[in-house]
């Protein structure tokens, strides 16, 4: 990888593209740090127990706040009086509903949450009250002491039902729902001519399949503790992956200016996406902190992180596929039907996604989608790792593989057939630039003897290929803003340590030690004089925040930035020292080394004694801003990324006919992330990712009977354990992307879909049954391979006579 | 969540716990390893003001092939040399239960005592609030089966139990009464809630006895669950065989576990192939007996149905698996 013949042609295209690193861009025998395995900076506190988490944190007079949980999912709440419960020694305040009653929302275009429920209950596990006490103990003491009277309504627990004008009998959701039923948003999408292509097309395949609900079942519960100072600052520390916007929304449901208030982020033990909305309790326990002046905790239970949710939605995917008698896809026609839950959350953009991520990995010249997400009265639904591409890439992979059986193809020759190829743009806009498909496709194949293989294993055993491709950030802001997506500031003073202060979230995927190798690389040093100050609102610039995998392309291109400028200061001082030109300074192994005279190098602790002078500390301030890009059309910015990454599984797998048990033999994964800075960090996210896609397709589900989750812990939400996670061989596939910080895109969440597919099609292969609800619990696919024998029964006896 | 509070007894000896649960009578619970206990006792499940442990009681804890005390824990049981040249079917039960941490915990008698477990039961007080509290936590009604007032279904799903009843095994019990002994087969009741037949107040499991004719057969135990750890049991099937040297069976004993609110011997089920010739054909017969046999209900993962055929495909396959002339293609 890494030619350019077609880049020329396509800055033609596409404009300008910012070049930033100039001709150093390639040439990898610099690289000091990049590359190289290098531990995540802060793994030795991790494993030694000494990493400071949100419920680790303990200030003076510290209240327990609790919230009530409705155990209703669709009530209008007629009463409520917390007097005698207030009467309670030991606790301080009790909140309801109407005490915050602004609404708020992680999107500007969904501000339909409220701290608390405010005259009505949408679902199951929505907070009505909060008691902020001394002990956990009374809290929940004072909970009997509440007096509530609600009118239960008719609840909305069916996709279907939400889509449909509602009866005499029920009541919307939400008010603001446009027309007489529970639709949230509506995406209705077409370029070229698809119905043409599908009238013409040599084969057709058409895929439908039942999500259930996923969630993110990271390790570390919801929790966050809330300060009001003495001189009237609200401080937060909270397990968020968007600080920024839990300042926005704070600042909005208090009513105090930004200025008035803090956010910080402690160490945070996984999100997923879980924890990248502003949510309820941060309001709850501010509140609280105003209302008490003491400093209030709030740590969830494990069934009310399930009941938080903010997970994959549930959805009926159907996506029609057209191929040419070459092979060649014609047209993509993608449907979702997709529950949203309560409330808005990310959801405008998950009812994009489940479309427009589908133009790729391969060339789709027509394309059709029709996306609903409607409310309904379950936990809210919102970003999780992949998000929106998941479900739709599976039904597309294996419409791809029905028509390769159909029509006697190879999959993985047809794949090749239709991989997009770099720097082109797509017919809803995208802009590729860098992409290793077509390497990640072949690398697979060749590692897994895919060709002695698929369709010749012994039955029950199986081979399926999948493919994807994920946004790298998103090239537009949520909150239209002329700030910088990132930035980060850079401090050295005499002591010759390099502070970075960066506002962005690192929550277990490693963005702290990935902006500490990108400062140290630049500036020549060892990662030991690194020291990462993340998220503290009054220290940190910000950054949007860890989600849509757009943390290391812009977070390390600001870091990049702001480093570069330290250089340049170092070298002007080698200069005043040396007498050299500046040309012939570079940094590296902690001299500012000159490449020409070498004995004209100066050190780094001499250069930087003089870069002091009469100046005091060296700062710097380097952002990233995507550049402008995409088509006009509306919803032309959902998907749009200054670059993808690109993804190809193959797994192989046992069934076993008579269980119905799948069992995971290999697999086999490529992933194109653009340059790999860290190799141990993306090799982590990759499998963990596939882990992850595993569940999903094998036995995660939020569980409901009615309108309540059975199974919210982790015991019954079953996530794969090591024992079901086969041997994976994970190749990192280096496309060097342009724009990129050192060439570097995503690898946090690309990753997952194309085991879905890749699952799915090798047990086709294994027993010849398409399995069309997830998970594929044994009984569901015993089921499907009864329903098979049963119909090949019949055709054998219809044959026979 | 925090547990709720209680008055933590730690007796010294078997003789001291029973005078503290008779003193406490409906007021105390008896903890072991706490794996069970202590994760109800968070949800708040009919927990109690006095919990006296059995931790501080060395007389529990000897293992053999023929005697095992209460507290033996599991992970002793799995590394135990002794079992695995003589019942290695006690070892392989244990291996499979719960996960490697809580098996550092759990014991042999809280294994067999096991609170029944049901979806609508194992849950959080707020989530069984709104769905109205059932039989099981003092309301009126099952959940399960609606049409029950008076009888809970809940699911059974300690493991050993079953190999315990295929090897023949009985209880050991000290109460304020004295010691007796029960066998496996007569201890339980199918009922969720009064889960034992004849439990005398103040009772404690002291251990469990084994015939020495046991090590005669072959007996070997197998788990559906959806993950390879953690996961109880949707079914467990224990089955113990002997056939002579002319491979005619003498001895078949098949049990399971998961399937109703005590482990079900089938042995009357299968006692008409006592006898028979052993072959694949009698080892399908035999699987098709169980399959029709069992019975399970809808309050723990997977379908009953599907749970039910597994009965039937796990006594085939372990028959084929412990004696080979069930597996003998030629028969
Ligand atoms: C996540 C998880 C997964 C699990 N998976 C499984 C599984 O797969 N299979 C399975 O069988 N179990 C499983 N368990 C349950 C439990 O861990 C085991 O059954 C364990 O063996 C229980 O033993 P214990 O000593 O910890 O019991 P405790 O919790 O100490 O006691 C359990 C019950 O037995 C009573 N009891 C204990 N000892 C005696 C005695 N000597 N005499 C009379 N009564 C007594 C107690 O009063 C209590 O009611 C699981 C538990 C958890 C939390
Ligand atoms: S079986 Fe019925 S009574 Fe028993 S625990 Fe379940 S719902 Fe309650």
């Amino acid at each position: 990888m890494g030619t350019y013949q077609n880049k020329r042609a396509f800055r033609e295209v596409a404009n300008d593209l910012p070049d930033p690193d100039g001709d150093r861009r390639q040439d990898d025998s610099k690289f000091n740090l990049i590359g190289k395995r290098t531990p995540l900076i802060d793994a030795r506190d991790k494993v030694t127990g000494q990493a400071i988490y949100t419920d680790d944190i303990q200030l003076p007079g510290m209240l327990i706040c609790k919230i009530f949980r409705a155990p209703w999912a669709h009530a209008r709440i007629d009463k409520i009086d917390t007097s005698k419960a207030e009467a309670l020694p030991g606790v301080h305040a009790v909140m309801i509903g109407t005490d915050a009653p602004i609404k708020f929302g992680v999107l500007p275009i969904s501000q339909d949450e409220t701290a608390l429920a405010v005259d009505k209950v949408r679902h199951q596990g929505e907070g009505v009250f909060a008691v902020a006490a001394e002990s956990e103990a009374l809290a929940l003491e004072a909970f009997d002491l509440v007096d509530i009277e609600v009118t239960q309504l008719k609840p909305f627990l069916n996709k279907k039902d939400s889509v449909r004008d509602i009866r005499d009998d029920e009541e919307k959701i939400h008010e603001h729902c446009r027309y007489d039923n529970n639709i949230h948003k509506r995406v209705e999408q077409e370029f070229g001519d698809p119905s043409g292509a599908f009238e013409n097309a040599a084969y057709t395949a058409h895929a439908s399949f039942e999500f259930q609900g996923v969630t993110h079942a990271f390790t570390e519960p919801i929790a966050a503790i809330a300060h009001w100072t003495p001189d009237e600052r609200l401080v937060i520390w909270t397990s968020q992956q968007v600080p920024h916007y839990t300042h926005l929304a704070l600042s909005k449901v208090l009513e105090l200016p930004m200025h008035r208030i803090r956010v910080i982020k402690p160490v945070v033990g996984g999100g997923f996406g879980g924890k990248s909305d502003p949510f309820p309790h941060e309001m709850v326990v501010s509140w609280l902190a105003m209302k008490t002046g003491r400093p209030v905790k709030i740590l969830f239970d494990r069934e009310e992180v399930f009941f938080s949710n903010h997970g994959r939605h549930p959805t009926s995917t159907h996506v029609g596929m057209a191929v040419s008698d070459e092979g060649k896809i014609t047209a993509l026609d993608v449907d979702a039907l997709i529950d949203g839950g309560a409330f808005g959350s990310f959801g405008v953009v998950t009812a994009y996604y489940n479309g427009v991520l589908s133009h790729g990995p391969y060339r789709i010249p027509s394309f059709k989608y029709r996306g609903t997400r409607v409310y309904s009265n379950r936990p809210v639904s919102g970003a999780m790792r992949g998000h929106g591409s998941v479900n739709s890439r599976l039904c597309s992979e294996v419409a791809l593989d029905m028509i390769c059986a159909e029509a006697g193809w190879d999959p993985v020759e047809v794949r090749l057939k239709n991989t997009l190829p770099e720097f082109t743009t797509l017919v809803n806009g995208f802009r590729i630039t860098s992409n290793g498909i077509r390497e990640c496709i072949e690398t697979v194949a060749r590692k897994s003897n895919w060709s002695d293989k698929h369709g010749k294993l012994p039955p029950g055993r199986g081979i399926g290929i999948g493919c994807g491709f994920y946004i790298s950030g998103s090239a537009l802001q949520i909150h239209k803003s002329r700030l910088p997506q990132s930035t980060v500031h850079l401090k050295i003073d005499m002591d010759g340590g390099v502070t970075i202060h960066t506002g962005a979230s690192d929550i277990g995927q490693g963005s702290d030690t990935m902006a500490a190798q990108v400062v140290a690389e630049v500036l020549g040093l060892p990662m030991e004089r690194m020291r990462v100050y993340a998220v503290d609102t009054d220290m940190s610039p910000i950054d949007l925040g860890s989600y849509s995998s757009r943390v290391t392309f812009m977070n390390g291109l600001a870091a990049k930035r702001a480093a570069e400028q330290i250089r340049d200061m170092l070298i002007e001082a080698a200069v005043s020292i040396s007498g050299y030109a500046k040309e012939s300074f570079e940094l590296r192994d902690s001299w500012v080394y000159n490449r020409h005279w070498p004995d004209a190098s100066v050190r780094y602790m001499d250069a930087l004694e003089e870069a002091l002078a009469d100046r005091g500390a060296l700062i710097a301030s380097g952002s990233y801003t995507a550049p402008p890009m995409g088509l006009g059309y509306k919803g032309a910015g959902a998907g749009l990324s200054p670059t993808y990454s690109f993804t190809s599984y193959i797994c192989e797998l046992e069934v076993d006919a008579e269980t119905g048990f799948i069992t995971p033999c290999s697999i086999w994964a490529a992933h194109d992330c653009g340059r790999v800075l860290n190799p141990i960090a993306v090799e982590g996210q990759i499998e963990g990712s596939i882990h992850m896609g595993l569940g999903q397709v094998l036995c995660e589900e939020m569980d409901y009977l009615g309108p309540a989750l059975v199974n919210g812990n982790l015991l019954d939400y079953r996530v794969p354990t090591p024992t079901q996670t086969p041997h994976m061989d994970v190749t990192l596939v280096e496309s060097i992307d342009p724009e990129g910080p050192f060439g570097a895109k995503e690898c946090g969440e690309g990753g997952l879909a194309p085991i879905l597919p890749a699952v799915a099609n090798a047990v086709y292969d294994a027993v010849g049954v398409r399995v069309k609800r997830l998970p594929m619990t044994p009984d569901v696919v015993l089921a499907a391979i009864e329903r098979k024998a049963r119909a090949d029964r019949k055709q054998e006896a219809a044959e026979s006579a | 969540m925090e547990l709720p509070a209680f008055q933590y007894h730690r007796p010294a000896s078997a003789e001291d716990a029973v005078a503290l649960l008779k003193q406490y009578g409906d007021d105390a619970d008896l903890v072991a390893g706490g794996t069970d206990l202590l994760p109800n006792y968070k949800n708040r499940l009919n927990n109690k003001k006095h919990v006296v442990s059995l931790a501080g009681i060395a007389s529990l804890r000897e293992l053999s092939p023929t005697r095992i005390g209460a507290l033996t824990r599991l992970v002793e049981m799995e590394r135990s040399e002794v079992l695995a040249s003589t019942l290695p079917i006690l070892q392989e039960t244990a291996a499979s239960i719960s996960s490697p941490p809580l098996r550092e915990h759990g014991t042999v008698g809280g294994n067999l005592m096991l609170d029944t477990r049901c979806y609508f039961f194992n849950q959080a007080p707020m989530w069984r609030r709104s769905k109205h509290f059932c039989l099981k936590a003092e309301g009126d009604q099952c959940l399960v089966v609606p049409s029950s007032n008076d009888h809970c279904y809940a699911t059974y799903s300690g493991e050993l139990a079953a190999a315990f009843l295929v090897l023949g095994a009985s209880l050991d019990l000290l109460g304020p009464d004295g010691a007796r002994s029960v066998l496996v087969s007569d201890f339980f009741e199918d009922e969720g809630i009064v889960r034992f037949r004849d439990r005398r107040p103040g009772e404690i499991v002291v251990g469990v006895t084994i015939p020495d004719s046991a090590q005669q057969l072959a007996a070997g135990y197998s788990k559906l669950r959806i993950r390879d750890s953690i996961d109880f049991p949707s079914l467990g099937v224990a089955v113990a065989v002997k056939t002579d040297t002319a491979n005619n069976i003498e001895h078949l004993h098949v049990a399971t576990t998961a399937m109703t609110s005590r482990p079900e011997s089938l042995d009357s089920e299968v006692q008409s192939f006592v006898g028979q010739r052993a072959s694949p054909a009698v080892a399908a017969e035999i699987g098709d007996a169980v399959h029709k046999a069992s019975k399970a209900y809808r309050n723990v993962p997977l379908d009953p149905r599907y749970r039910r055929k597994m009965a039937g495909v796990f006594t085939r396959r372990l028959l084929e698996r412990l004696d080979s002339a069930f597996g003998d293609t030629r028969g």
